[in-house]
């Protein structure tokens, strides 16, 4: 039984080598006692690809909440319970030990059936099958790492989510390119919705996390496209003169929040999708109002506008159109995003002529925290379990995206091969196994 | 007109709670138009062809409206009518001086746009013409618009938390002595924080009537030391000493005070007859000090012990109606919300 | 560019400058610009079956959204003037902001940054 098992393991892991590509992630910081896991790698008994307990291994890893145990520090390698033996783990100081297997169906679909086990209390947490198809071996992987994170951490995982960003290749020459890109959150499986020979900017998600939204110069003037990312289907919202951009779908999905300059100054406006009447929300003439965001219940909008003199972030309340100042440090605060507990604030910020991305709490009046060190950071998006957010950079010259948690303690980058990267959006909840769906 | 008003950048149709007042107040008399009168009608769809532009675009004699917006605006700012031709970077610079003053680290780097004169070519170039020159006035004078309304902001954010500081420190002792009483009837309610949970404020130090003329330094000592040891929880030895400040100086500037604080002891030391009294001497003899709101708030919270809620919700009332823009009657709002 | 049929300056004889340019997060004209911007308002004053494009741009520092309506207030700026000026609001035939999409020196640092926040007078 042992060889076979050992046979299985080794044939997964060389194939998990070309799934798991990612090894340029840096992962800067941490936390001081992350919690000691393993992910067994999976039962196979035939040579169907495995590789997904890399994947788990590493979505936990790169929370900064979790540290796997490197396979080769493994004492065995089980797949049922009854083969666990607790105080092997114990002695390794694990705390817990994810086990599983994978089927193949006669059809080619496949199954996995995985235990989240508690080494101390020498439990079951929880265990779950999913049966799914081949090009889904990723997102059952990210499903796993999403329910075994939940339930040691209580938080909802997202790794199953998605990101959309644009990559800009020779840009500011003649033979510029820019292309939508949407990727797994790890960067993984990256695939291009649209391509234009000018800028893409301002990507956003429909709650849905089927629409998408953005900003394209294909006409040589700014335009909002929203395209479904199943059909491709585009559709363009918002072509009026002037301004045409910073679009956001509203919580419901049935509203976007744009800008526009169609009466003389960028005023920040929202559209109705479903009858298409637009509604003008901001009026402050000879200032810019731009980079709207929903709160959570959709009532209200934060913005950036210089109708202070310089950028700060503000907040409009879409009942009665009252006003309200949110930032006072500083004399750069912009493109700001809600967290989604809607108490807690993330935005670009200038310290000493650079920018970064900094939190501010809108409650406790504490001030503000600088959560990136890199000089040039801009548009923060937060993953909808609100824990880490994306961002974009620059490295060596070079467009990247970035990860940081909102306490700031965990950051890692993501590779980028070509080309600048930038404008990246974080997809909400796409679980297509979660045992809720 | 309206494309005047839309240059010099004044709001309509957006609130802006208490700083729009206060911009409205003085500075561009322009913002009192109807909002009606200075933008397009609500955006409908449709007509997106159209775009309002500058008045400038109609009128071929562009700087005239120019020259209007800026004796009108001259007209608002202390200058009174400011002559047209007056050298704009001093202007400006002039009305941008005294706002740097009082305006804290906030304000910070200032910006005054007087700065930006850039690179000119000196002598060969062509003068600028009169419409040149006033459309770069009329460019920094939006700028500083804008730029004073962010110190407005500023300000009006400073003041807020200036205030809830104090509420915040005012809620603090209250909750400190009612907990060192045993008594619960007088903290904060929920969400208030202690003042030992990890704030760093700084703690009460005075008196707000302490410092006024006319006192005499024993007086002074002497309500101070009292104070003191109530900060130090000698209760005992502080009431003692309240009492003789108000033997002493029966017409001295403390003596409120210090029924104020007897009361407020004499609540925690478990008799609450005694410190209603205490309460009562404030409100009636001292009908105009500073601590009448909160003794009226303590005789509230003293009638809920004695239990006699109806008097209680007499006092708290008052307190709501007659100070309403006291802390005190905001306690006395949770109070009496609590009782009803 | 193609210089044939854009307006010379009165004194040298050479083409007027096409660009102007601000200062970090500002977009208000130098008075330099301004009497450039003026003679091409007199230009186009006297020719008029000329008409003009205006292009904002920013540079790299920033948000993407926020420069977009920055470059948007720069390129506002000239055209604001230019019809003061007598320019009629038929010869501005556009006013479009690239943000900072499209800088004219890809370089982080003062220089460059200062030759990218700019408007663009585009003859058509």
């Amino acid at each position: 039984m042992r060889v076979p098992l050992w046979g299985a393991c080794l044939a997964a892991s060389l194939i998990a080598a070309r799934v798991f590509a990612l090894e340029t992630i840096i992962i800067n910081q941490g936390y001081d006692n992350p919690t000691k896991i393993a992910v067994v790698p999976f039962e196979t008994l035939d040579s169907t690809d495995a590789g997904i307990a890399d994947v788990v291994s590493f979505d936990l890893a790169r929370s900064g909440q979790f540290d796997p145990l490197p396979r080769e520090n493994m004492l065995s390698f089980p797949a049922r319970i009854e083969d666990v033996f607790f105080r092997d783990w114990r002695i390794l100081g694990i705390e817990y030990v994810v086990v599983g297997r994978l089927r193949s169906q006669p059809n080619g679909d496949f199954s996995v059936a995985y235990h989240l086990l508690d080494v101390f209390n020498e439990r079951e947490l929880t265990t779950r099958r999913i049966d799914a198809q081949p090009p889904q071996l990723r997102d059952v992987a990210h499903s796993i790492a999403d329910d075994v994170y939940e339930h040691i951490t209580g938080i909802p995982g997202a790794f199953s989510t998605k990101i959309l960003y644009v990559l800009a290749k020779n840009a500011g020459t003649s033979y510029a390119t820019y292309e939508l890109k949407l990727a797994d959150s790890d960067g993984a499986r990256a695939r291009t919705l649209f391509e234009s020979d000018e800028p893409l900017l301002s990507s956003s998600w429909a709650p849905d996390g089927r629409r998408v939204a953005y900003v394209s110069f294909e006409g040589r003037r700014p335009a909002i496209i929203i395209q479904d990312i199943v059909t491709g289907a585009r559709s363009r919202v918002a072509e009026y003169r002037g301004l045409n951009s910073a679009p956001v779908f509203s919580p419901d999905g049935n509203r976007l929040a744009l800008v526009l300059s169609r009466d003389g100054n960028a005023e920040i406006y929202v559209k109705d999708l479903l009858t298409d009447e637009l509604r003008r929300i901001t009026r402050y003439p000879s200032a810019i109002d731009t980079e709207p965001s929903w709160t959570a219940d959709g009532t209200g909008l934060i913005f950036t506008s210089d109708r202070g003199g310089r950028p700060q972030i503000y907040r409009i309340d879409l009942t009665n159109s009252m006003v309200e100042r949110l930032t006072f440090e500083g004399d750069y605060n912009a493109r700001a995003r809600l967290l989604p507990d809607g108490k807690n604030l993330v935005y670009v910020h200038r310290r000493k002529g650079t920018y970064h991305i900094a939190w501010q709490n809108l409650e406790r009046d504490e001030g503000i925290r600088v959560l990136t060190a890199t000089p040039l950071d801009e548009s923060p998006s937060i993953a909808p379990n609100g824990t880490m957010l994306i961002y974009a950079t620059q490295v060596g010259g070079r467009g990247i995206l970035a990860v940081v948690s909102i306490d700031g303690r965990v950051k890692y980058r993501l590779p980028s091969a070509e080309g600048d990267v930038r404008e990246p959006a974080w997809s909400p909840y796409m679980d297509a196994f979660s045992p809720g769906t | 007109m309206s494309a005047l008003m839309r240059m010099l950048g004044q709001r309509t149709g957006e609130r802006s709670s208490s700083i729009n007042e206060a911009t409205s107040a003085g500075a561009v008399p322009a913002k009192r138009t109807a909002p009606t009168d200075a933008l397009p009608a609500p955006v409908k769809q449709g007509n997106d062809r159209q775009r309002v532009r500058l008045a400038g675009a109609r009128s071929p004699h562009g700087w005239r409206w120019l020259a209007g917006v800026l004796a009108l605006y001259s007209f608002s700012s202390v200058h009174g009518a400011a002559p047209v031709e007056e050298s704009v970077a001093e202007s400006v610079a002039e009305k941008a001086a005294p706002s740097r003053g009082p305006v804290s680290e906030g304000q910070r780097n200032a910006t005054i746009p007087v700065t930006s004169p850039a690179p000119t070519t000196p002598g060969a170039a062509p003068s600028t013409s009169q419409l040149g020159q006033l459309f770069y006035q009329l460019q920094l004078l939006r700028d500083e618009v804008q730029r004073l309304n962010g110190v407005i902001e500023e300000q009006q954010n400073q003041i807020e938390r200036l205030a809830r500081e104090q509420h915040e420190r005012y809620l603090g002792l209250d909750r400190r002595i009612a907990e060192l009483s045993g008594g619960t009837i007088a903290s904060g309610g929920p969400g208030v924080p202690a003042v030992n949970t990890g704030s760093v404020r700084p703690e009460v130090i005075a008196d707000p009537s302490s410092g006024q003329p006319g006192e005499t330094p024993t007086e002074r000592g002497t309500y101070e030391s009292a104070y003191e040891m109530m900060q130090r929880h000698e209760y005992e030895s502080a009431a003692e000493i309240f009492q003789r400040l108000i033997d002493e100086y029966p017409n001295g500037q403390y003596a409120p005070s210090a029924f104020y604080w007897l009361g407020e002891l004499h609540r925690k030391n478990g008799d609450p007859e005694a410190a209603r009294q205490s309460f009562v001497l404030v409100v009636d003899l001292y009908p105009d000090h500073n601590k009448v709101p909160d003794a009226l708030y303590k005789l509230g919270v003293v009638y809920t012990q004695l239990d006699e809620p109806d008097r209680a919700i007499e006092y708290l009332d008052r307190v709501v109606r007659e100070y309403p823009d006291s802390t005190a009657a905001s306690l006395a709002q949770q109070h009496a919300a609590e009782l009803r | 560019m193609d210089d044939e049929g854009v307006p010379y300056d009165e004194d040298t004889g050479r083409p007027l400058s096409r660009v102007v340019h601000f200062d970090f997060d500002k977009a208000v004209l130098r008075p330099a610009d301004i009497r450039v911007l003026e003679q091409h308002a007199a230009f186009l004053s006297t020719a008029r079956d000329r008409s003009i494009a205006v292009e904002g741009h920013c540079d790299e520092r920033g948000t993407r959204d926020y420069n977009l309506a920055l470059g948007e207030k720069r390129a506002n700026a000239v055209a604001e003037f230019l019809t003061a000026a007598g320019v009629r609001r038929s010869q501005i035939a556009d006013v479009v902001s690239y943000g900072e999409e499209q800088p004219v020196d890809v370089g982080s640092n003062e220089d460059a940054w200062a030759k990218n926040r700019r408007a663009v007078l585009v003859y058509q």
